[in-house]
């Protein structure tokens, strides 16, 4: 299978990272990163150049949005997924301020789902 | 014709009164200068009825020194434009207790036309107690109630941090275990489907269990800068009841606020 692009995984849980590292892996991903909080996650990010991150919401430290706006700052071109366990509309208009490109809910993370995302058909509405 | 029997009657049975209610009464007199103090009165402060001489300078001294001003104003402007007075005011007793003391007087005539002024002083310092141990306890009343809400609340926060943290991120890699294992079943086999009907279930238990998607508090009121536009309208649809859901401007409300605005499931 082709390679659909390089992921850095940026989660507090380490057991998604594993999880969701595998399975994207498993769907022509290559993971090239895992960081636990968003200084590590924005840091790698800077480092690695990855494609997209997959970034949780809620994160120890500075969140997932403010890594998202940091990120944009830095050169407007990593493309940010971002991904919680909670509902999308909780978190209002703060998705789209961040200049993220998607956003999934974390069950339903998969290769072909970030594809989609990637694709700009996503669930961004 | 008043008789000095009945005039000596009169005067004992105010005297008795006075004892009975404990309220003392003065006078001031312009023509003769000369201030008179019940017997009560002379009790009310301490002193034995009618021992001391007293002015207006030795009453004014026996007020505690914050509480005295305010009495001097209060018994001038009586005297300038005749408007009757209720000062409360402490004061020290020769043995050295501080009282309460309500203080009322009026003026007969005003500036020029000043001919007597009157008033009665009763102690309230048990009043005044009750009225400090009610205020304290309503405090006391409140901080608790505070407190509770605070603790519900931090109980709420605690429940919703381990169905996040615990329940829904085990659904989460579940979920995802499922798909790999997907990924490696042979093509054809029975497992397939068994594996994609077990990740539907799964979806289906975690779409049910919103509480653990969404936490039991919106995290727009949990956050700063997130909208509690966002909460109050969410809260509003989740709500039973019609609920019309209305925040203009709010600035971030206390963290015991959200809570009232938390529809009941």
């Amino acid at each position: 299978m082709a390679m659909a692009g390089t992921v850095l995984i940026v989660d507090d849980n380490a057991g998604f990272r594993s999880f969701a590292g595998a399975l994207l892996h498993r769907q022509g991903f290559e993971v090239v990163g895992e960081a636990g909080d968003g200084e590590a996650g924005l840091e790698a990010a800077r480092r690695l150049r990855p494609d997209v991150v997959l970034l949780d919401v809620q994160l120890p430290g500075i969140d997932g949005f403010e890594v998202a706006r940091r990120l944009r700052k830095d050169d407007g071109v990593t493309k940010v997924v971002l991904i919680s366990a909670r509902d999308r509309r909780d978190f209002g208009a703060a998705v789209d301020d961040c200049g993220a490109l998607a956003f999934l809910s974390k069950d339903e993370v998969s290769g072909p789902a970030l594809e989609v995302a990637l694709a700009g058909a996503g669930t961004r509405a | 014709v008043t008789t000095a029997r009945e005039i000596e009657e009169h005067q004992r049975q105010l005297d008795e009164t006075q004892a009975i209610a404990h309220i003392g009464s003065w006078s001031w007199d312009r023509a003769t200068d000369r201030v008179t103090f019940s017997d009560e009165l002379y009790r009310i402060y301490g002193l034995e009825p009618q021992s001391v001489h007293v002015d207006l300078e030795t009453y004014l001294g026996m007020i505690v020194e914050e509480d005295r001003q305010a009495m001097r104003e209060a018994v001038a402007r009586c005297a300038r434009e005749g408007e009757a007075f209720l000062v409360t005011h402490r004061i020290v007793h020769p043995d050295g207790t501080t009282r309460w003391i309500e203080g009322r007087g009026r003026a007969f005539g005003a500036g020029r036309e000043l001919r007597r002024m009157v008033g009665t002083c009763n102690d309230v310092t048990e009043r005044q107690r009750y009225e400090d141990e009610l205020r304290a306890t309503l405090a006391e009343v409140r901080a608790s109630r505070a407190r509770i809400v605070d603790a519900a609340d931090a109980e709420r926060r605690r429940v919703e941090r381990d169905l996040h943290d615990g329940a829904q991120q085990r659904l989460v890699t579940l979920s995802m275990s499922l798909q790999l294992a997907r990924l490696s079943a042979p093509e054809g086999s029975e497992l397939g489907p068994m594996l994609d009907a077990a990740a539907a279930e799964l979806k289906l238990r975690s779409r049910s269990s919103a509480i653990s998607r969404t936490g039991s508090t919106p995290p727009c009121s949990a956050t700063a800068g997130w909208r509690l536009r966002s909460s109050r309208s969410r809260c509003a649809r989740r709500s039973p009841s019609a609920c019309p859901a209305r925040a203009a401007g709010c600035p971030r409300p206390s963290r015991s606020r959200p809570t009232t605005s938390w529809p009941s499931r």
